[in-house]
C-alpha cells in the first residue's frame, strides 16, 4: 500500500480537508485578502453591478463589493460554527458519558432531559430565545450550542454503553481503577472518532443554522457581515441581481460539503488498525 | 479433481499507516481441489489465520501481494466485485474468535438470514425459517430461541455454532474453518466436527481446516500442510514438550476467597445462570472448574471478580463481603481478585501500549521488564499495542497485568482453550509456577476435564449453573457423578480412539437440552434419575475427604471408596 502520511486516505476526504483548511485561511486572513472594506459604499452608479473585472463577484444594492463581503462573512460563519459545536460537544459528551457510565437513576434522568430537549423543534427554541433579547453574535453561538448537544449525547451514551461491556473496560474496572480514570483513559479516547466525526458534521449544520437566523434577521446585525444576511439582502432582487444570492449560497454549500467530507475522512483516520472499520478492538 | 482455489506466492505485510509494515506471510503457495480436505497446521502466530483471511479476501488490499486464483482465474484485490460472488456460495469462513465474529447489533437469526437473502434472494420469512433450520443442524438446543437472541445473550459455544450455521447457509464449495472448535467443550466439538464431516461427504464440499490438534487433523482431512513463521514448512515440527515435572502442590494456606450460596440471574431473562454455588479458594492452591460451554463458568468467575453482582449469596474476599462494599473500599477489595479473561486480547485497551497498561495496573515503571520476564515475554513487547501482539503474547500481557495488581486470587477463564497442546501445556506450567511463587489462589476454568485433573488439586464440576461434584485429584477414588464421567469419556483423544462414537452409533453424546427449573440438571438424561431428583435439586453432600457430591443415588458408592482408607 502506498502510504501518504499527510493524507486522510481518499480523494473526497482530502477534498473536504482542503476545503476546511481553505476556509480557515480565508477567515483568518480576511482583512488582508479581501479587496477593500466590506462596508465601504461604492461610487454612485456602482450599485447592483454584475460580476466584472473591477468587482469579481459584482456589487450589492449599496455598491459594496460582494467578494469583500463574502470573504469577511466567512469569519462569522466559521466562528459561529466552531464555537457552537464546541459548546454542544462539551455538553453532549459530558451528558452522554455520565449517562453511560453513571448509576441507572442518573442515566434515566439525563435521558429524560435529553428527550425533553429533543421534543422541541430546534429552530423554534432558537427563534424564541433569540427574539426574546437583542440579537448578537454571542447569543447566536450560545443558543445554537445549547440546542445542538442532544443528538451527540445520545450517540456518546450508546457508544459508552457498548464500550462499558467490552472486556478491556471490564478489566480496567477489575483493576480497581476509579470510575473517573476508567472514563478518562479507557472510554473517552475510544469516543474521539465518534465525537470528531459528529462534530465536523455538525459544524456544517451550525453554519447553516446561523445563516437561517441571519436570513430571518435574527442573527448578526449590520455592519457585521454573514452569508445568511447576504442572502437575505439579495432576496428582493433575485432576478435582477442573481449574484447576490448565488455566491453566498455557493459558499455555504461548499463549506457544509467540506465539513461533511472532512467528517467522513476523520472517521477513517481515527479508527485504530489503519482506518479500517472492524469489530476487533 | 479440478482445482478450486490456489494461492500463488502470497506475501502479506501488516502494519499501521505511516509505519513500516511487518511481514506476516512470505511466499505462501497453497492449492485446494474440489471436495478435498486440507489441514493447515503450525504453532500459534505462524500465519495460519492470516492465510485463511487472505484466501477469503479479508485483508487490506495494499497488504497483499501475490495472487488468489478461484477455479483457475484470478480474483483480484480484496473488496472487488468478484469477491462478493465467491464469498457465500463459493467459500465461507468460520472464524476462530466467536466473540468478534457476530455483529452485536443484529439478532443471531437475522445475521444468518442476511447471508441467505443476499445470495439466494429468498424472502425474509423463508430466510428466517432456514436460519432456524441451520441452527438446529448445528445442534443448537433451542434453535428458535437462539435465532431470536442477541449475540451477547448466548454463550461462546452457541456463538461458534451460529457462525458455523451462517457459513453453511449458502452451501459453500469450500469451507475455511479457522480452529472452529478450539473454544468449545469436547462434546460439542465432536458434534460439530462430525457435522462438518457429514456435510462434506453429502455436498462434496472442500475444507481448509486450521487446527493444532493432530488427532482432529487426521480425522478431518486428506492431507496437511505445515506452516512455520509465515512460510509453508516441510513435515510437521512437533514441539519438544518441556520435560520438567509439575511443581508439587504447595501446602495450602489461608482462605483467600469464599463464595456462599451464590446465585446469579441473567439480567434479561431472570433465569439463574449460577445456582447456589459454594466454594473456597486457599492461597497457593490450584482449583479447576470444569463444565460444558454455557454452564455458568464464566458468569461465576465474573461474579467472583466483582464484575457481576450475585442475586443471592455473598462473595467473601479477605473476610469481607465484596458486594456489600462500595466506592474505594470495593475497588481495593476487587483488586485482590484478578480475572484473566477468556479472550485476553479483548481485555487489553487497544490504545494502550503494553508498558502503559502494566504501570496503570500497579507495576512500578522500573519493574515492567521483570513482570514481563515473569510471564515469559521479552522486553521488546513493551512499546507494542495489543493488535501487534500474537494471541499468546496478548494472553501473557493480560496475565502480567493481573499480577501487577498483586492479587491474592487469580481466576483464569479458559486460558488454554485457543492454544495448541504444547502452548497450553506451557501456560498451565506458567500458571502453576506463579501460583506457587506468589502464593496465589488459582482457579482455572476449562472444559478440558482431564487437563484440569492433571494440573489442579481439586476440581469443581458444574452443570447448568449447579456444582454437581467437587473432587480432589491427588487422593483415592475416581469421580462418580454420571455427568463428570460423561465429560471424562468425551475427551477428544478418547473419542477419536472410540471409532464407534465418531461414526455416530448410538446417542453417544448425551446432552441435556431442556432447561431444568427445579430438579437436578442432569436428571433429563440421567439413568439414575428418580421422581425426587427430577422435582427438587439434591443437596451437595460431603462423601469423603475434600469430596462433595450432588447425587443421592451415588453417595453410598462414593463413600465406599473411602471405607478402607
Amino acid at each position: 500500500m502506498i502510504r501518504r502520511p499527510r493524507s486522510l486516505g481518499s480523494f473526497p476526504a482530502d477534498a473536504g480537508f482542503a476545503l476546511s483548511v481553505l476556509l480557515v485561511v480565508l477567515a483568518v486572513t480576511a482583512p488582508w485578502l479581501a479587496p477593500g472594506d466590506p462596508a465601504a459604499l461604492g461610487e454612485p452608479g456602482e450599485e447592483l453591478q454584475p460580476p466584472s473585472a473591477r468587482h469579481f463577484l459584482g456589487t450589492d444594492q449599496l455598491g459594496r463589493d460582494l467578494l469583500a463581503r463574502l470573504v469577511h462573512g466567512s469569519r462569522v460563519s466559521l466562528l459561529v460554527g466552531w464555537v457552537s459545536v464546541v459548546l454542544s460537544v462539551l455538553a453532549g459528551t459530558a451528558v452522554g458519558v455520565s449517562a453511560g457510565l453513571g448509576p441507572r437513576w442518573l442515566d434515566r434522568g439525563l435521558m429524560i432531559v435529553t428527550d425533553a430537549f429533543l421534543a422541541f423543534p430546534r429552530i423554534f427554541v432558537v427563534l424564541l430565545l433569540v427574539s426574546l433579547s437583542r440579537p448578537s453574535l454571542l447569543l447566536v453561538m450560545g443558543v445554537l450550542g445549547l440546542t445542538g448537544w442532544m443528538g451527540l449525547a445520545r450517540l456518546v451514551r450508546a457508544e459508552t454503553l457498548s464500550l462499558k461491556e467490552r472486556d478491556f473496560v471490564q478489566a480496567a474496572r477489575g483493576l480497581g481503577l476509579s470510575p473517573w480514570r476508567v472514563a478518562a483513559v479507557h472510554v473517552l479516547p475510544h469516543l474521539t472518532g465518534t465525537i470528531l466525526v459528529a462534530a465536523s458534521l455538525r459544524v456544517g449544520g451550525a453554519i447553516l443554522a446561523e445563516s437561517i437566523l441571519s436570513y430571518l434577521g435574527l442573527g448578526v446585525q449590520e455592519p457585521v457581515v454573514s452569508w445568511g444576511a447576504m442572502i437575505q439582502q439579495g432576496r428582493g432582487v433575485l432576478l435582477d441581481g442573481w449574484w447576490l444570492t448565488t455566491f453566498p449560497g455557493l459558499a455555504l454549500t461548499l463549506t457544509v460539503l467540506g465539513y461533511n467530507l472532512l467528517g467522513d475522512g476523520l472517521r477513517a483516520r481515527f479508527e485504530p488498525r489503519g482506518g479500517r472499520r472492524t469489530d476487533h478492538g | 479433481m479440478a482445482e478450486l482455489v490456489r494461492l500463488e506466492d502470497l506475501h502479506v505485510a501488516l502494519g499501521r499507516p505511516g509505519e513500516v509494515a511487518c511481514p506476516v506471510l512470505e511466499g505462501v503457495n497453497l492449492t485446494v481441489d474440489e471436495g478435498e480436505a486440507v489441514a493447515l497446521v503450525g504453532p500459534s502466530g505462524c500465519g495460519k489465520t492470516t492465510t485463511a483471511r487472505a484466501l477469503c479476501g479479508l485483508l487490506p488490499p495494499g497488504a497483499v501481494t501475490g495472487r488468489v486464483m478461484w477455479r483457475g482465474s484470478p480474483v483480484g484485490a480484496a473488496g472487488g466485485p468478484l469477491w462478493r460472488e465467491i464469498r457465500g456460495p463459493g467459500l465461507a469462513l468460520v472464524p476462530q474468535d466467536p466473540a468478534a465474529g457476530l455483529s452485536p447489533v443484529l439478532r443471531v437469526g437475522d445475521q444468518i438470514a442476511e447471508t441467505l437473502r443476499r445470495h439466494h434472494r429468498c424472502g425474509g420469512q423463508e430466510a428466517r425459517r432456514r436460519a432456524v433450520d441451520l441452527l438446529a443442524e448445528t445442534r443448537v438446543p433451542d434453535p428458535e430461541g437462539c435465532a431470536r437472541a442477541w449475540p451477547h445473550q448466548i454463550s461462546g459455544g452457541m456463538r461458534q455454532r451460529a457462525l458455523l450455521a451462517a457459513a453453511l447457509a449458502c452451501d459453500p464449495q469450500l469451507l475455511v474453518a479457522d480452529e472452529p472448535t478450539a473454544s468449545l467443550d469436547p462434546t460439542v466439538q465432536v458434534a460439530i466436527l462430525r457435522l462438518v464431516a457429514d456435510l462434506r461427504r453429502e455436498r462434496g464440499m472442500a475444507l481448509l481446516f486450521i487446527s493444532h490438534d493432530p488427532d482432529l487433523v487426521r480425522l478431518m482431512t486428506d492431507r496437511s500442510v505445515t506452516m512455520a513463521a509465515g512460510r509453508l514448512a516441510g513435515p510437521a515440527v512437533t514441539g519438544e514438550p518441556d520435560s520438567k515435572p509439575w511443581p508439587p502442590s504447595p501446602a495450602t494456606g489461608a482462605t483467600a476467597l469464599e463464595a456462599h450460596a451464590v446465585t446469579v440471574a441473567h439480567r434479561g431473562t431472570g433465569e439463574p445462570a449460577v445456582r447456589q454455588v459454594d466454594l473456597a479458594l486457599a492461597t497457593g492452591e490450584i482449583v479447576g472448574l470444569a463444565g460444558e460451554s454455557g454452564c455458568g463458568k464464566t458468569t461465576l468467575a465474573r461474579t467472583l471478580a466483582g464484575h457481576l453482582a450475585p442475586t443471592e449469596g455473598e462473595v467473601t474476599v479477605a473476610g469481607r463481603d465484596l458486594h456489600a462494599l462500595a466506592g474505594s473500599s470495593f475497588r481495593r477489595a476487587r483488586r485482590r481478585v484478578q480475572l484473566l479473561f477468556q479472550h485476553a486480547g479483548a481485555s487489553l485497551d487497544p490504545r494502550q501500549p503494553v508498558a502503559v497498561a502494566l504501570v496503570e495496573a500497579g507495576a512500578l515503571p522500573g519493574g515492567v521488564d521483570d513482570l514481563l520476564a515473569e510471564v515469559g515475554l521479552p522486553g521488546e513487547v513493551v512499546p507494542l499495542l495489543p493488535h501487534q501482539l500474537s494471541g499468546g503474547q496478548a494472553q501473557r500481557v493480560a496475565l502480567a497485568r493481573c499480577l501487577a495488581a498483586a492479587p491474592d486470587v487469580l481466576l483464569a477463564d479458559e486460558p488454554t482453550s485457543a492454544l495448541d497442546p504444547q502452548a497450553a501445556e506451557r501456560v498451565h506450567r506458567l500458571l502453576a509456577r506463579l501460583a506457587a511463587d506468589r502464593g496465589l489462589a488459582l482457579l482455572v476454568i476449562s472444559h478440558d476435564l482431564p487437563g484440569l485433573i492433571s494440573s489442579s488439586r481439586r476440581v469443581i464440576v458444574m452443570l447448568q449453573g449447579v456444582v454437581v461434584e467437587i473432587f480432589p485429584t491427588s487422593g483415592e477414588g475416581a469421580p462418580v457423578h454420571p455427568y463428570t464421567r460423561n465429560l471424562l469419556a468425551a475427551a477428544p483423544s478418547r473419542l477419536v480412539a472410540t471409532a464407534g462414537l465418531w461414526r455416530g452409533e448410538a446417542a453417544a453424546v448425551s446432552r441435556s437440552t431442556d432447561t431444568v427449573t427445579g430438579g437436578c440438571p442432569h436428571a433429563p438424561v440421567c439413568v439414575l434419575a428418580n421422581e425426587r431428583c427430577r422435582r427438587e435439586l439434591p443437596v451437595l453432600r460431603r462423601v469423603g475427604p475434600g469430596w462433595w457430591l450432588r447425587c443421592p443415588e451415588l453417595e453410598v458408592q462414593a463413600q465406599s471408596q473411602f471405607i478402607d482408607t
